[in-house]
């Protein structure tokens, strides 16, 4: 007799995300890898169990401004950027909010148990102090 | 889980956690976090344990073993049975005797009273006497003038 696990893949494959965040923080001019702020502190997440990122969205409370300016917002596990969850704003698109969604078979992150992740924004020469929100989007 | 010792604050199960805070975390967290440096491993207190004597003195299942513990049993038995037996044994009359000690004989007079006077309010009625007692004598008192008579 054999059984079919097609149905529990499938469930799994259509599992909602679940999400890690917010991050927030006051955008300022010149910062790398500037640490962005989860609850009430800086502090890491710490992944309960194995699964994988799979998103990143972040939004802004105004545009930046300052010509040719940009602030990305950066997805670090371990300490390690994650470029493919970069999400970026420039002064010339004048968005305020950017979402990157990662292909969940092809592309997802993988997270180990115990892995930490943080989210922390660069940006070059802004003329304003807009604040920014980030949420990375998991599946674990 | 493994108990484990932060050295940074981190976010541990959606809850804030400070540097030098001790907690439990499944053990590949805490083993991940460890080997990355965020936190170190508790050692726990070595857990007191009683000295198990090296070997339980135990018998040898032997025949003679088996036949003296067959032989002792059959001699319970043995002195149970004469005991059931004989009535007149010591052991048994004595305490026959304790109980009798202890229970003194019952006074006839009052047991018959209590007796009667219960039967007395339980019987019927005997044709050609009154079915109660008359006023200012209790039944038990007009029980025992009809014994009399």
């Amino acid at each position: 007799m054999t059984f079919s696990t097609y149905g529990l893949a499938q469930a799994r494959e259509n599992a909602p995300s679940s999400h890690i965040g917010p991050f927030s923080v006051t955008l300022a001019a010149s910062q790398t890898s500037a640490a962005m702020v989860y609850g009430v502190s800086g502090a890491a997440f710490v992944a309960p169990r194995a699964g994988k990122l799979v998103g990143l969205s972040a939004q802004l409370s105004a545009a930046i401004t300052g010509a040719g300016t940009t602030v990305t917002a950066h997805v670090f596990v371990n300490g390690v950027a994650q470029a493919a969850l970069d999400c970026v704003f420039t002064q010339a698109g004048a968005a305020v909010v950017a979402r990157v969604a990662l292909d969940k078979k092809a592309a997802a992150i993988a997270i180990a148990a115990g892995d930490l992740i943080r989210v922390v924004y660069t940006s070059t020469g802004i003329s304003n102090t807009p604040t920014m929100v980030a949420t990375v989007e998991v599946e674990l | 889980m493994t108990q484990i010792r932060l050295t940074s604050a981190v976010i541990v199960a959606g809850q804030h956690r400070d540097k030098d805070e001790t907690l439990d975390v499944p053990s590949d967290v805490a083993h991940n976090l460890v080997a990355r440096g965020f936190a170190e491993p508790v050692s726990r207190q070595p857990e007191l344990t009683l000295d198990a004597p090296a070997s339980v003195p135990t018998p040898a299942p032997s025949l003679a073993n088996a036949a003296k513990t067959f032989a002792e049993a059959g001699e319970h038995f043995a002195r149970a049975a004469a005991l059931s037996a004989d009535p007149t044994d010591p052991k048994d009359v004595d305490a026959k005797d304790d109980d009798e000690d202890h229970d003194p004989p019952a006074d006839p007079d009052t047991t018959r009273d209590s007796s009667d006077a219960d039967k007395t309010l339980l019987a019927p009625a005997q044709p050609g006497e009154p079915a109660t007692a008359p006023e200012g004598e209790s039944s038990a008192s007009s029980s025992r003038k009809r014994r009399r008579r």
